[in-house]
């Protein structure tokens, strides 16, 4: 895909976004907020170790 | 994930995300969206320093490269390796930097679609040493990119690398779109650990989940773009690589306490990477080498 088709693919995407959609994660997000920032302490770093360093 | 689940997907997770952080015009265009994500992440990540451009920013700022691997430093429960970023060192940052900044460019121009969902996805690259590892990426540290590129890669693997870790970020941020985990203090316990894809041994499932989609993503960039070359550096030969994540597929989703784990889209996710995977025609191994971390 060429870059004007994936600016118009992503213009096309803003213009389709529908409210429930964005409510939902909206909520998904800020309970992600909660699990990552409680107890749990979940800080997940994927590091990447090269296959070369084997 | 970009062509896993597809470009206007992943766009459409970020969009969704980021809207309720849009200037009061809404979002529009790339620069409208890319704003309203930089409002999401600083909202989200009160701790990091927050790019303001409407582009990558290669950051080499000593104060903010100190905040920065302290984010990816930070203690965690759910770690099974331990890396550290050594701050302190910041002489070999600007030349790293360039390595990643002419790569990008090469990405941009070679591969558009993959160029744009870059340019949004990642707010800022830092590149600082480490003993351990090339580079990555951290939950806490969303759209920051963490590179320790080697002098031995090539382009092709420079550019794996880009694919390696947006994928972590756009699978943090489906997350955060969809939840991915019922309950993760199960996760830490290793009777709920999974056979991971790159370094092919058990895991906690978080970790495992990731490395399915990067080898999954990375399979099929090759598929679709690069070949399978068998003489990659940065990641294994694609054979090794597809059959490593189809174990790691079969390992996640017969996992006995599979349903008290996973939310729904974690499982289509497991489920559309076996397919893909099985669906490769990956030519026979001519490596040796078998993955098992050092």
């Amino acid at each position: 895909m060429n870059q004007n088709k994936a600016l118009n693919e992503l213009e096309a995407v803003l213009g389709a976004l529908d409210a429930r959609s964005i409510a939902n994660a909206r909520q998904a997000s800020e309970k992600i907020s909660v699990q990552y920032g409680g107890e749990l302490r979940r800080v997940v770093q994927m590091n990447m170790i090269a296959y070369d360093d084997f | 994930m970009n062509i896993l689940t597809g470009y206007r997907a992943n766009i459409e997770t970020i969009s969704l995300l980021s809207q309720p952080h849009a200037e009061a015009s809404g979002l529009r265009d790339f620069a409208s969206l890319k704003k309203a994500y930089q409002n999401y992440m600083a909202s989200i990540q009160p701790h990091l320093p927050q790019s303001r451009l409407d582009d990558i920013e290669f950051n080499a700022d000593p104060a903010d490269l100190n905040r920065f691997a302290a984010a990816f430093n930070e203690e965690s429960n759910l770690r099974d390796i331990q890396y550290s970023l050594m701050t302190g060192d910041f002489k070999d940052a600007p030349e790293k930097l360039q390595v990643m900044k002419d790569t990008y460019a090469v990405i941009q121009q070679r591969h558009p679609e993959l160029g744009l969902l870059l340019k949004l996805t990642f707010n800022t690259i830092f590149s600082l040493p480490s003993a351990e590892a090339g580079g990555g990426s951290a939950s806490s540290a969303l759209g920051v990119l963490w590179a320790n590129p080697r002098s031995t890669w090539r382009e092709v693997d420079l550019i794996e690398f880009f694919v390696h870790e947006m994928t972590h970020n756009l699978v943090f941020l489906d997350e955060r779109r969809h939840t991915h985990y019922v309950d993760l203090q199960q996760a830490i316990r290793k009777e709920n650990w999974a056979q991971s894809a790159v370094l092919g041994k058990l895991r906690p499932i978080d970790k495992s989940f990731h490395s399915l989609l990067v080898a999954t993503e990375l399979l099929l960039f090759r598929e679709k773009i690069t070949g399978h070359d068998d003489a990659y550096r940065v990641h294994p030969p694609s054979s090794v690589l597809r059959e490593s994540a189809l174990r790691c597929a079969e390992s996640l989703l017969t996992l006995k306490n599979r349903d008290e784990l996973y939310r729904p889209r974690l499982v289509e996710l497991a489920v559309l990477c076996r397919e893909k995977l099985e669906s490769l025609s990956v030519p026979a191994a001519s490596a040796t080498k078998i993955l098992q971390p050092a």
